[in-house]
């Protein structure tokens, strides 16, 4: 028998020689993805990446930064490494209080009141799927959150409805590398089976009264009908590229195993160019998910409100839950680099979008939201930048803008007609810092500061913060729960203070301990401060 | 085959066998009475020239034919009754032979009919079958990955998840699935699920449940471990032994194999997706054809169906290889079953789609903390009834309940404390608690399924509320209204009537009160509930909750109803429950050849008080359970 036979001609011959059993191993017709593509310009995937519930600003804010000369945030520091693929945006988002669920529609639909038409993640879909087997997938880490269900959604289709998003890294592995259909070792498995079971209801006929028949000959009918389809298949719909050795994740015993399947199986999903748009939701913003495997029970919602709910370890807790946040964004690069793809990587060759709904998780603002871009999507970004928009800008103004790039026709996005600049250059206005003297003055003990305030870069120490100072190594502060929340020290995070404070040491160890009295340079009292 | 040897199963085979004398009769009543005007006003249509709505009267020829047809009577007795054949234009029979043909139907038919097991039929798994019959086989179940979380709605299930919901049967059971085909598509979700349990079993976190079949494997399967696990896998999966011949050549095929493994994986998808593994029934060794009891593994997997929604387990496997010789082997096994943490789909299945509870989901609002707690109340409850013997009407009142902290507001003060609170762990900002078993001071508020938040606000108004109670509680199968109702009238200017004097303006109509007579004041007896399920208390205007029978009986509050309800009404609810519960236990829509096996348990379970097990365990022994009827092959 030989197998150069085509298996619709062949195939029942093919099958009583060798098969009735003999497993079909997957066949190694592939190679790297990018062997079929050289010369040509490879397809750029668009990837989004949610973040539930916001963040803790003192430590995911950058701080005086400039276009290309910028220090990295504390919480920063899991993709560091990365910084040279990253593209941070900052001042993003115009709305003050906003609810969960409104702040969750903006993140992909530019506006919560825009509920007709689709995010713009569906909208580059239909402009970048070409012949790939799967146009999008809209994926998740949790069930629904029906109290407000727009906290469980970030992809609407065309009609602004929300569309069902799948969990399941096994499920999304199945769908996307074993469909019969596409994949032509499991295509002859299938075969097989269809003959096999065929047999079996056949023997059953022998015996069977005038009621079993009618039942059999159902079964039958299906058997036949899927045979049909198998046989109908155009070869365009058969997925190339797929590695031999793919292996099913296994089942995930925590969330972090499963998350961590869902993101390699995303990185294959894109590599092998089984589709060029994903989104996934690391949970549903209000997200009630408990941490259990980084030893946290409390709720990640409850924690979020780092303010309201001020107990003894909270903010610590909340801090390594966003920084495993922050893990699976570089897990997701990290992926995404390793595969080389045409040129490059794979992440060249993708937009990837990082972010939230809200910027501030215990006052629900949607202002300063955190907001990243990786990758250089064959050139479409200029990455290792930082731009801060002189003004807050509405989200739909970076989605019209992707929508450009992307080579959608929109004239506008949620009712915005003028796209962001400065994702590929510095057309952009940059924001500007008011400048302000700094110093310190020391005797004995007591210490006179004027800085501007940062958090320590070590995420576990909540109460350690720093006042850089121009010309001098930065002064350590370190405090007593006390001091900390009767000053609002975090509040100051980022903006200019002047500060009155007992201490020790000298020089290069000047250290705070106790802070007699705390001024904002430019705010009139804690909060009016900008930043 | 085996032989019954219980004196009741028995007698009933006896009367099976002697049914030619009564079809001979049964012809001759027909041939006198209704051929007659068959022909006279129905063959031009039916059977004549033309064969209308595939109504043929030329097939009746003989006796059997005439007892098979018992459908069609019941059509032709219903389209008599209400006028609607023949149609209006053609020339219509006289009062009197409309009466004539009741009277067959009536007096000749049904009463003639001798009782008769069901006719052979496989039938396909239902969804929750499956997923409990994969998950017995794999020792796992089959579930969705998705993070936990509280307040949200998650769906574990994957056979939920991704199969189409079962249509309800027949019999309005989804285990009846006789006359939904196996499409495609679906034919492919079985082929999505096995797969992923296959992979599963073979995966590092599932080598305990792998070892369960193969034997501890130290480095790799072997072949040895192959055919062990076949031999153990194929006649779970089939739920009867295998004959040698087949596992031999089943083994062949592994040994021709260059991959073990993957050859073994391939054999028992193919033994999942065959219909000896999808569907109940294809291998019942069988006499050619006729009336006969059902072997012992058949007799096996209908208990195990009936009661768990599963396959059997081992011991009623075992029970099967050393034969169900009399009805205390069969009880034996049913109690024990009762006794499992399996007979909870008793409560999940068969009450939840009797009473309709899935209904009650959709009403509850929107936070899952908050409906968990009403939704389950009834599937505890009616749990609690068949797995511990509860008499039969206890389900209409009974001092035990169940509730948690959250639904404190619909119990009287006295039973508040009763209730326990649980404390919140620090950070959780909102958590479903337990429902927890209670004793009620007094029954009459809420004792018994009729008063229970849930159902209260699943059937919100006295029309629906009455009409739910009529059907699903005492049986009764109202038709259609008519489709020229208005609505009920306002209050005009200066009037002050309640809903309920208004209301019976509105059904002064007869052909509104036929059906209203019987359903309203059911309904308005619960009208001190509102339609958030609270109790009204302390309202201004008095509520009339008072109601009279059609027969005449009267009861002036809704415990005066409940009293009826469980003395004189008693015999209709048991014949209700009996009825529901074969047809679920036969997963198939029960017929006139039925009826005397109906009033038979209905009989005993009346005499004896008797409880849900009771019912459960006469069923297991009657004769359309354990026998059937074969049809020669075409």
């Amino acid at each position: 028998m030989s197998r150069s036979k085509s298996w619709l001609i062949d195939r029942r011959t093919f099958l009583r020689g060798a098969a009735a059993a003999v497993p079909l191993p997957l066949l190694n017709i592939m190679s790297a993805p990018a062997a079929n593509l050289i010369g040509e310009k490879p397809p750029v995937r668009f990837m989004t990446l949610f973040k539930p519930n916001g963040v803790h600003p003192p430590s995911w804010n950058i701080n005086n930064g400039t276009e290309h000369d910028f220090r990295l945030a504390p919480m920063m520091g899991s993709f560091a490494q990365h910084k040279e693929d990253l593209l941070f945006l900052d001042n993003m988002g115009d709305f003050g209080f906003s609810s969960h669920s409104h702040s969750t529609r903006r993140f992909l639909a530019g506006h919560h009141t825009n509920t007709r038409t689709a995010s713009v993640d569906q909208m580059i879909a239909d402009k970048i799927g070409g012949d790939t087997a799967i146009r999008s997938l809209e994926l998740t880490t949790e069930g629904l959150f029906v109290n407000q269900i727009g906290c469980s959604y970030i992809s609407y289709d065309e009609k602004g409805q929300a569309i069902p998003r799948e969990s399941d890294p096994q499920l999304i592995f199945d769908r996307v590398f074993n469909n019969p259909l596409r994949r032509p070792g499991k295509r002859r498995e299938l075969q097989s089976l269809l003959d096999r079971v065929n047999d079996d209801a056949k023997s059953l006929t022998r015996r069977a009264g005038k009621e079993d028949r009618e039942t059999l000959d159902q079964y039958l009918t299906a058997i036949r009908e899927t045979e049909q389809r198998l046989e109908n298949m155009k070869p365009g719909q058969e997925l190339k590229n797929v590695p031999a050795n793919l292996e099913r994740p296994g089942r995930s015993v925590n969330m972090d195993e499963q998350v961590n399947a869902m993101i390699d199986t995303i990185a294959l999903a894109l590599w092998t160019d089984s589709t060029r748009c994903i989104t996934y939701m690391l949970g549903n913003s209000n997200s009630r998910m408990v941490f259990d495997f980084l030893g946290i029970q409390k709720q990640h919602h409850y924690l979020s409100h780092f303010f309201r709910n001020n107990g003894k370890g909270n903010l610590e807790a909340l801090l390594k839950v966003t920084e495993w946040h922050m893990q699976k964004f570089d897990r997701l690069l990290t992926k995404m680099k390793s595969y080389k793809d045409h040129h490059g990587t794979l992440l060249d060759n993708s937009v990837v979008l990082f972010g939230s709904g809200m910027g501030h998780s215990d006052n629900h603002t949607a202002t300063r939201i955190p907001i990243v871009l990786a990758g250089k999507g064959g050139g479409m970004l200029k990455t290792g930048r930082y731009v801060r928009y002189a003004e807050n800008q509405q989200l739909s103004r970076l989605h019209l803008a992707l929508l450009n790039k992307f080579g959608v026709d929109a004239g506008s996005f949620a009712g915005n007609k003028s796209a962001l600049p400065g994702l590929d250059g510095p057309d952009f206005e940059p924001y500007k810092e008011r400048p302000f003297e700094s110093w310190v003055k020391q005797e004995g003990k007591a210490i006179d500061v004027q800085g501007r305030l940062r958090m320590s870069d070590k995420l576990d120490e909540t109460r350690v913060f720093f006042i850089d100072v121009a010309g001098r190594p930065p002064i350590r502060m370190d405090l007593g729960f006390g001091d900390f929340h009767h000053h609002n020290v975090a509040y100051h995070v980022g903006t200019a203070i002047t500060i009155k404070a007992e201490g020790q040491g000298s020089g290069d160890t000047l250290v705070i301990r106790k802070i007699k009295e705390l001024k904002s340079v430019f705010g009139k009292k804690p909060g009016d401060a900008p930043g | 085959m085996n032989k019954p040897t219980s004196l009741f199963l028995v007698s009933i085979y006896l009367g099976v066998m002697a049914a030619g004398a009564s079809e001979r009769a049964m012809y001759a009543g027909f041939d006198k009475t209704l051929k007659p005007v068959l022909l006279k006003y129905c063959i031009d249509c039916h059977g004549g020239e033309k064969v209308k709505g595939k109504v043929d009267f030329t097939k009746i020829k003989s006796g059997k034919d005439v007892a098979d047809a018992f459908e069609l009577w019941e059509k032709v007795s219903e389209v008599i009754r209400h006028q609607d054949m023949p149609p209006e234009d053609e020339e219509q029979p006289t009062d009197a032979q409309r009466g004539l043909i009741q009277q067959w139907y009536e007096k000749d038919f049904i009463a003639r009919v001798e009782p008769r097991p069901g006719v052979f039929k496989p039938r396909r798994l239902s969804a929750v079958e499956f997923e409990n019959t994969l998950a017995s086989l794999l020792g796992f179940k089959m579930v969705v990955t998705v993070a936990y979380a509280e307040e949200s709605e998650i769906e574990s299930s994957l056979i939920e998840k991704i199969f189409p919901p079962d249509p309800p049967g027949g019999s309005r059971f989804k285990n009846d699935t006789r006359n939904t085909p196996l499409s495609p598509v679906q034919w492919e979700k079985y082929g999505q699920v096995v797969d992923a349990g296959i992979a599963e079993l073979f995966s590092q976190s599932r080598r305990q449940q792998l070892e369960a079949y193969t034997g501890p494997i130290r480095d790799t399967l072997e072949l040895d471990h192959a055919t062990r696990l076949l031999k153990g896998f194929l006649p779970r999966a089939y739920r009867r032994p295998v004959e040698e011949p087949v596992l031999d050549a089943v083994v062949k095929n592994l040994k021709r194999a260059k991959d073990i493994e993957q050859a073994l994986r391939f054999e028992m998808k193919v033994a999942l997706m065959s219909p000896k593994f999808l569907y109940r029934g294809f291998l019942m060794q069988t006499q050619e054809h006729g009336p006969q009891v059902v072997d012992f593994y058949e007799l096996a997997e209908r208990l195990s169906y009936f009661i768990w929604a599963d396959m059997p387990d081992t011991a009623l496997m075992d029970a099967a290889d050393g034969g169900f010789k009399t009805n205390e082997r069969i009880h034996e096994q049913v109690t024990r079953m009762l006794a499992s943490p399996k007979a909870r789909m008793l409560a999940d299945v068969f009450a939840n789609e009797w009473l309709t509870l899935g209904e009650i989901d959709k009403v509850t609002g929107r936070n899952p903390v908050h409906k968990k707690g009403i939704t389950d109340q009834p599937l505890e409850f009616m749990h609690y009834l068949f797995s511990e013997n509860r008499p039969l009407l206890e389900l209409i009142d009974s001092r035990v309940t169940f509730a948690n902290p959250q639904m404190r507001r619909f119990y009287e003060r006295e039973d508040h404390s009763k209730i326990q609170n649980v404390a919140r762990a620090s950070g959780v900002e909102n958590a479903y608690v337990p429902l927890q078993r209670i004793t009620l001071e007094d029954s009459r508020v809420r004792g018994g399924i009729l008063t229970m938040p849930g159902i209260l606000m699943m059937n919100k108004g006295p029309v629906t509320r009455g009409h739910w109670m009529l059907e699903r509680i005492m049986g009764v199968h109202l038709p259609e209204p008519p489709d020229d109702i208005k609505p009920v009238p306002n209050n005009k200017n200066g009037q002050k009537l309640s809903f309920r004097e208004r209301f019976a303006v509105h059904r002064d109509n007869a052909s509104c009160a036929v059906c209203h007579d019987r359903i309203d004041p059911l309904g308005f007896a619960l009208d001190g509930y509102r339609s958030n399920g609270d109790l009204i208390r302390n309202s201004k205007d008095p509520i009339d909750t008072s109601g009279q029978f059609p027969s005449g009986e009267s009861f002036k509050d809704l415990a005066g109803l409940k009293k009826i309800l469980i003395t004189s009404q008693r015999r209709v609810i048991i014949r209700n429950i009996v009825e529901r519960m074969l047809s679920y236990g036969l997963a198939r829509k029960l017929t006139v050849y039925d009826r005397s096996t109906i009033e038979g348990i209905t009989d005993e379970m009346e005499q004896t008080n008797g409880g849900y097990g009771d019912l459960i365990r006469m069923i297991s022994v009657s004769m359309p359970f354990t026998m059937t009827i074969k049809e020669e092959a075409s």
